[in-house]
């Protein structure tokens, strides 16, 4: 029973693997547009059993790799068609796995006086990828640089310029990345136990990956500093979204929702739609639709998904469904949304109709959704 | 039904996994006083009744012990203060101290509501505090000495590390400087910041207790639901927020203590692990509390009532999880001051992670679901 980090991180997956030809015969078999798109996602499979799946939108399991602990989100590597599943904040690994069950999964951890945050992005080309990381020592945030190629060999690390960097993503340029600084950390010896929270500065940090630089910093006005920022989606225009968890009391929570530029300052979503505490101050992910111009922002703690018109930074829509927190683009004015209680609703979100909803027995979806 | 099947599935295999573990550790689950017995079956609760039950009989009443005890502290801190104090005195404020912590135990789990509000759960009590922030950033006041710190309510401007037990405890458990012991301008200082800092618990206490009061306080709304409230539209809404209380309770008796210790004593060497209150000795008397406080709130939302019918397993098992809990938590201080990671020790912090998780997992899973209080898996315990 002890924690033994070397032999968790080494029994941290079965590999499960499916060829390539299987997973599109059984995807066109469904005979629909929605039914041929995959998705994946980490979530808690029978007892308390964890895994990554890859689900189609008409309700099948095409691939299950079993984890020993509890995954946050799926970072992909579209170049390479290769996935990596974060392991949650405290997290000490990485599972990456070829979505094409073409090679044998591949783990990887942070050093010994690192933990994950949970989420990372791939370089463009495929060939590195971007951990958000905790310095234990420091309590600093840092981006892990690690090379795919090369067995996940860390090859670096750059400030990301705030305590409690969440989710990363890197922008269509290829060389900037946002960091979602949290703004407050969490000890390997307590756990997901909050470090600080009174001194909370969350801010978004627009870094140069080739030289570690810090580009442009925004954060928020003080009143609202215990806005925890922590999951982003860039909008058609090049507009940054962010979803945030206010980490005081419901009564006291602001909107939840903003955007920002290189160059210009935090702004929160128009006033109208269902204000910070009707929302239960939390939001679980943020993403954005594949025409670009909706952003989609899911509150399970209210069974709640509301979508923003990123032009007019106004909500324009909102759908209910339980414990709703995964998030992916699955069309042009579409999203899939995943949830607590097995269940992947795809929509257009103009149209308000032909919602398609699939339930997937024993299986509690995570906060992530991905498009793969 | 898939839920159903999948519940009876699950449970039935944790029961078998629970007796293996438990008679593997060599505990004796059987025969323990304290539990729930055929004869003195509980009545399940309406949501309606689950939270009126949950506010009066649990949190109002602790918060009124925990101003009492939080104003007694203040009195006995000022008392060591006096320029004829004897050491009886920091004796008698030391002992307040710990009857404060027990009596904030229980509210520490209590995280939505005026709590929540203006720092206040961390101006009672910082933690984790992993590299010291409290001691440190108290050190600092000291040094420089501001005479206008110790005015009434000055110290609500400072850090919220510095305003609450944490700070509190380091300046009335120090050996080397005991409190009251000498006179010059340093000392003299020193016991004014504490009895400021006690002031600042006490001033704290009092607006918890006026914040759940009169017709606009919480109270008020968490058992009022309805559409022209905002916190809680409907009583399933009222019942959810007292049942993750409960849960938040389970989680931190995890996170704070038996992770902490679990991962300590599991290294090579084995190391001890810093928990709270060890500077004044009442870690043990924390976690009592804590777990107590928890098997209280449990019986007031009477969720032993919850048990399916077809699962008469369950009642025995929980029985056993809470009688093994009480015994844990009252073994662990013992333990944890003999040899580090003796058989004791690793026995008794992993029986306490596993009963807290598995009742948690019964309870979120199987009784408050029973209730009709779903709580999702994003909502619960998301990032």
């Amino acid at each position: 029973m002890a924690i033994d980090r070397r032999r968790f991180v080494a029994g941290a997956l079965v590999a499960l693997t499916a060829p390539r030809a299987v997973l599109a015969a059984e995807a066109r078999a469904a005979g629909q547009a929605d039914a041929a798109i995959v998705y994946a996602a980490a979530a808690r499979r029978e007892g308390s059993s964890y895994a990554v799946l890859l689900v189609s939108g008409d309700g099948r399991i095409l691939r299950e790799i079993p984890l020993t602990a509890r995954a946050h989100d799926i970072a992909i590597d579209r170049a390479r068609r290769r996935a990596v599943a974060c392991a949650r904040r405290p997290g000490y690994f990485a599972l990456c796995f070829d979505l094409d069950g073409r090679a044998e999964p591949e783990v990887f951890a942070p050093p010994q006086d690192r933990h994950f945050y949970g989420h990372g992005a791939f370089s463009p080309d495929g060939r590195v990828i971007y951990m958000t990381e905790h310095d234990v020592d420091t309590g600093e945030g840092v981006i892990g640089v690690y090379d795919t190629g090369n067995g996940f060999r860390r090859i670096g690390e750059f400030p990301s310029y705030g305590i409690g960097p969440h989710e990363a993503i890197l922008l269509p340029d290829g060389r900037t990345l946002v960091a979602a600084n949290g703004g407050f950390g969490s000890d390997p010896a307590t756990g997901r136990e909050s470090i600080d929270v009174a001194g909370m500065k969350p801010n978004m940090s627009f870094i140069d990956v080739e030289t570690g630089a810090l580009k442009a910093q925004h954060g928020l006005p003080p009143e609202i500093n215990l806005l925890s920022i922590r999951h982003l989606a860039a909008d058609a225009s090049g507009a940054v979204w962010f979803g945030g968890q206010w980490q005081g009391a419901i009564e006291d929570a602001p909107r939840l929702i903003g955007r920002a530029r290189l160059d210009r300052p935090i702004a929160l979503v128009e006033p109208g739609g269902p204000a910070g505490d009707a929302l239960r101050g939390y939001i679980g992910s943020v993403a954005v639709c594949a025409e670009g111009r909706l952003l989609a922002a899911s509150a399970p703690r209210a069974g709640r998904v509301v979508y923003a018109d990123t032009e007019t930074g106004r909500i324009v829509h909102e759908v209910a469904l339980k414990d709703a927190c995964g998030l992916a683009g699955s069309g042009p004015r579409a999203f899939a949304i995943s949830s607590g209680h097995g269940v992947v609703r795809t929509e257009q979100v103009a149209e308000g109709d032909g919602a398609l909803e699939t339930r997937f027995p024993s299986t509690e979806f995570d906060n992530h959704l991905r498009r793969v | 039904m898939v839920l159903r099947g999948f519940f009876r599935v699950n449970f039935e295999r944790l029961a078998r996994t629970a007796a293996i573990a438990v008679a593997a550790i060599g505990v004796a689950v059987g025969g323990m006083p304290g539990g729930a017995s055929a004869e003195h079956a509980a009545q399940p609760k309406s949501q309606a009744t689950l939270v009126r039950d949950a506010v009066d009989q649990f949190i109002l009443p602790r918060i009124d012990t925990f101003k009492t005890r939080t104003h007694e502290l203040a009195e006995a801190v000022a008392g060591v203060c006096q320029p004829a104090a004897n050491p009886a005195a920091l004796e008698a404020a030391q002992r307040a101290f710990v009857e404060t912590v027990r009596a904030w135990a229980p509210l520490d789990l209590i995280r939505f509501g005026p709590s929540a509000r203006n720092h206040r759960l961390e101006r009672v009590l910082f933690w984790p505090d992993p590299r010291a922030t409290a001691e440190r950033q108290l050190n600092a006041l000291l040094a420089a000495r501001k005479p206008e710190l110790l005015e009434p309510g000055a110290l609500a401007a400072q850090s919220v590390a510095v305003q609450g037990l944490t700070a509190l405890e380091a300046l009335l458990f120090d050996d080397k400087q005991p409190l009251g012991s000498a006179d010059d301008e340093a000392a003299r200082y020193r016991c004014g910041m504490a009895a400021a800092i006690s002031s600042a618990i006490d001033t704290v206490a009092g607006e918890i207790r006026s914040g759940w009061a009169g017709d606009d306080g919480y109270r008020a709304k968490i058992l009022n639901p309805g559409p022209g409230n905002r916190l809680y539209r409907d009583t399933a809404e009222s019942a959810r927020e007292i049942a993750k209380a409960l849960v938040t309770g389970f989680d931190l008796v995890r996170d704070r203590i038996a992770l902490p210790e679990l991962l300590a004593i599991s290294r090579t060497p084995p190391r001890r692990a810093r928990l709270p209150f060890e500077r004044s000795d009442a870690t043990g008397v924390f976690v009592v509390a804590t777990v107590g406080a928890l098997r209280d709130l449990y019986e007031a939302c009477a969720f032993e009532a919850r048990v399916g019918a077809d699962k008469g397993w369950m009642t025995g098992f929980l029985t056993a999880g809470w009688n093994g809990l009480m015994v844990e938590s009252e073994r662990l201080d013992r333990v944890r001051k003999g040899e580090v990671a003796s058989k004791d020790h690793l026995h008794v912090v992993r029986k306490l992670r596993f009963d807290i998780t598995s009742i948690r997992q019964i309870v979120v899973r199987e009784l408050a679901a029973n209730a009709g209080i779903i709580m999702g898996f994003n909502e619960l315990d998301g990032d």
